[in-house]
């Protein structure tokens, strides 16, 4: 066993630490929160330059071709910094998704100008009373002479304001994983596209599809299902989101351990009480177990090893942590804790935004109780 | 044993119904009554408010409690508590501090010419009191507070600064506490004073909430006061205080919330369907409802067992302890658990027209965790209990 990190991955995590404190600190942010684009163009500039949008992007692509252990260590850093970019559902949903559905043309039409932060792809799965069972998917697709007809509503979809244009998984029939995947120009004529104010105050949209033509070229997969590609993403970017939930809980913690220490009641330190330290103490097994689930699942998808439980264990556990970390550091701040012009809301919103908008704590407990009962025959749902 | 109220008791209940059957009609009711929004018509102050607090005091509901010669009814605090519940369950405002802290300890403890000047504006709903106890260094430890307050003249000179003070902005007076004698021990040197929240020297600036309400800092800089704005003792503030929150455990619990919110939980799941299947057949759902409906009820008796002691005349500090620790935490519970119910869409906020529930559930996860802390933390209550209760030797 060796759970040390190489010397270029611990300069990848310095230099993302240092972007993000340089161009996003918490002061940054909260001009950003609830705001469109929704992002520091200065900070995205600052990733491009850095080469992130093309993090695991093959190098063929212009990308850096890095691994999940890389991305895990960006994601930690943007979680810590609580850094909005579009960089999860570009860099790791949608360009995991080309990467494994696209066609040698549609690859090198979309992943060089994603790696190089010309374009950004947002990802449209979620729709409006749905949750995350490839069942939910009910946007409608037809074909027509030219191409394909899409109708339906999708929401929740990340910086759908900026992104040119939108994967859409739409339904082709009626068996659960008959759901395709569409490179949705979001121009395109039909489409309308509203901000959707939400809890972590992110740039999120509602995008409402009207008989909207999409050329044949922009199905992924030749028109077919794509599903299993679609887990296999969403398995690689829970990793990611995991990552997040553990940098953020990890700062939101340390502003609690830090504030135990200096804030005075009845002639001593909170700190000193044990009711303070105790909580403060469970809250550090909960983040050093997370921690160590979310290495371990990057670990074993960079080996090639079957990953998803890990990843699947890794993001339950890590949201339901983060969730509880910020709970308990807002109750440790007392009353400051639940000002807007403290931090800890900002982590205490963001932890339960996690939780939900991907792969939600239902959602994951079905998956890996049946990884459980199962573990040769990969999913059925 | 009786779980049941009196039948006057039960009458009572029906007609403050009633009323706010009435009261619902109105064009101003939406200000008013904000079930989505447990407390929001409290904390702000609206036309619609003043007019529904003249309305209650017109039906004589404002100091039911206080004796027959300050215009009360003499009835039993559980009248009292009884009102907000159903106050509570429509969201509109509670009765509060004007009749319970200030007007209760101004009939025990203040001056004939106070009691003149405030008991009749209290009771007819023509005043707004701002407590000002908190203070940024005196919170949980409550009897540290340092704002000064020295002899001037006739008066006294206030200067220091207070904090958490909901309502100051709108309030008409100030119910303060203030360090009057630095020697003493800590609760033995404060003092009470009443001062007119718009006194020369008062700067009040807002403070926002991860709840998306206000409260306020509060700034006295040489804030001067005649020595008749005293409250009763000099340098007894911290017995008032304390005698007040006493006062207070009637009314300060209502329990309806709770209920209405799971009564709403149930509509929603009654009526939602996932994969094909009702949610009230999914197994985990069921689970889950089954175990806030046990908590729910277990949280109604353990406010029982707090109004039935204070019925009786005794003083519930350890059961009023044990309810607010309970309760607090199960409304967090509730929020959360109806939060991972509605998914993604559960995090919709209500300026989103589709939002749930008229974004009630991501209100409430957030607003929800105030409840744990504001009135004394979880933290305190469990070292009441564990102090007061069980007689432990705790060493803070
Ligand atoms: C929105 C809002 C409205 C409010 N309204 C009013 C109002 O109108 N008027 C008013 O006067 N006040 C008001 N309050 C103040 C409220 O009562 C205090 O915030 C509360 O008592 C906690 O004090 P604090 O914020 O100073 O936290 P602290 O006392 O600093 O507590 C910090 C942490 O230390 C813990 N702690 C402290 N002492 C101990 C101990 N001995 N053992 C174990 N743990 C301990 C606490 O539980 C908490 O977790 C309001 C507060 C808020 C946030």
């Amino acid at each position: 066993m060796d759970l040390i990190f190489s010397e270029e991955q611990q300069m990848l995590r310095d230099m993302t630490r240092r972007l993000c404190e340089d161009f996003v600190p918490l002061t940054v942010l909260r001009q950003l929160e609830g705001t469109e684009p929704g992002y520091s163009a200065d900070f995205w500039t600052a990733l491009i330059d850095a080469g992130m949008p093309g993090l695991t992007i093959a190098d063929a692509f212009g990308g850096l071709g890095l691994g999940a252990t890389e991305t895990m260590i960006v994601h930690e850093e943007f979680g810590r910094a609580l850094a909005f970019s579009p960089h999860f559902v570009s860099s790791v949903l949608a360009a995991h998704l080309i990467g494994a559905a696209g066609d040698t043309t549609q690859r090198q039409r979309w992943l060089p100008a994603m790696a190089s932060g010309q374009s950004i792809v947002s990802v449209g799965s979620l729709e409006p009373g749905g949750g995350h069972s490839l069942s939910d998917i009910q946007c409608a697709v037809t074909r027509t002479a030219t191409g394909y007809r899409l109708s339906g509503t999708k929401h929740f979809v990340a910086y759908a304001a900026r992104a040119q244009t939108a994967l859409i998984l739409a339904r082709v029939g009626t068996a659960l994983d008959d759901v395709i995947g569409l490179m949705v120009d979001l121009k395109s004529p039909g489409v309308t596209i509203q901000y959707q104010p939400n809890h972590a105050r992110e740039a999120v949209y509602q995008v409402t599809l009207h008989e909207v033509d999409v050329p044949l070229e922009a199905a992924l997969k030749g028109g077919q299902p794509i599903a299993a590609e679609w887990r296999d993403a969403m398995y690689t970017g829970l990793i990611a989101l995991a990552a997040q939930a553990v940098g953020g809980a990890e700062r939101a913690h340390a502003m609690a351990v830090e504030y135990a220490k200096v804030r005075e009641a009845f002639g001593k330190p909170i700190g000193s009480f044990q009711a303070i330290a105790h909580s403060l103490a469970d809250v550090a097994v909960d983040i050093e177990g997370c921690r160590m689930l979310v290495r371990q699942a990057a670990w074993a998808k960079d080996r090639g090893y079957n990953f998803y439980r890990f990843a699947a264990i890794a993001k339950l556990q890590a949201c339901e942590m983060y969730r509880r970390t910020a709970s308990v550091t807002i109750q440790v701040h007392g009353g400051i804790g639940f000002t807007n012009d403290a931090d800890p809301q900002l982590f205490f919103r963001r932890a339960k935004q996690l939780q939900l908008l991907h792969w939600d704590s239902d959602y994951l407990e079905e998956r890996i109780i049946e990884m459980a009962l199962n573990e040769t025959s990969e999913h059925s749902a | 044993m009786d779980f049941d109220f009196s039948a006057d008791e039960k009458r009572f209940i029906e007609e403050v119904r009633a009323f706010l059957r009435e009261q619902a009609l109105l064009p101003d009711a939406a200000d008013v009554m904000a079930p989505n929004r447990d407390s929001d018509s409290m904390l702000s102050d609206t036309p619609a408010r003043r007019r529904f607090n003249r309305e209650m005091a017109k039906r004589g509901y404002l100091g039911m409690s206080w004796p027959k010669e300050y215009g009360g009814s003499e009835k039993s605090g559980i009248y009292e508590y009884l009102l907000n519940e159903e106050l509570a369950r429509v969201g509109a405002p509670l009765i509060g501090k004007g009749i319970g802290i200030v007007g209760k300890t101004l009939i025990r403890h203040g001056s004939d010419k106070l009691k003149t000047e405030f008991l009749p504006k209290i009771r007819n709903a023509e005043i707004e009191f701002a407590l000002g106890y908190s203070e940024p260094g005196a919170g949980s430890d409550l009897a540290s507070l340092k704002l000064k307050a020295e002899r001037s003249g006739e008066g006294w000179l206030f200067n220091g600064q207070k904090i958490w003070n909901t309502s100051a902005h709108f309030a008409d007076w100030y119910w303060l506490a203030a360090r009057t004698d630095p020697q003493a021990a800590k609760h033995k040197g404060i003092s009470l004073f009443l001062v007119p929240m718009h006194e020369k020297g008062i700067t009040v600036s807002a403070i926002h909430t991860l709840g998306e309400h206000r409260t306020n800092h509060v700034f006295l800089d040489n804030v001067w006061v005649h020595d008749d704005y005293r409250v009763g003792e000099l340098n007894k503030g911290w017995t008032y205080i304390s005698e007040a929150l006493d006062f207070e455990r009637f009314t300060i619990y209502p329990f309806s919330p709770l209920e209405a919110k799971l009564e709403q939980m149930w509509k929603h799941i009654k009526t939602t369907q996932r994969n094909g299947q009702r949610l009230t057949a999914v197994p985990e759902i069921r689970r889950q409802m089954a175990r806030l409906v046990a908590q729910v009820e277990t949280a109604k008796m353990l406010q029982r067992s707090v109004i039935f002691s204070a019925s009786q005349g005794g003083v519930p500090t350890v059961e009023a302890s044990m309810c607010k620790l309970y309760t607090t935490a199960l409304s967090q519970r509730l929020a959360n658990t109806m939060m991972d119910i509605l998914g993604a869409d559960g995090l919709l906020h209500k300026s989103w027209p589709d939002a749930p529930d008229a974004g009630k559930w991501e209100w409430l996860y957030r607003s929800s965790a105030l409840e744990t802390i504001g009135a004394g933390t979880s933290e305190i209550q469990k070292n009441i209990i564990a102090r007061r209760g069980l007689g432990l030797p705790l060493t803070n």
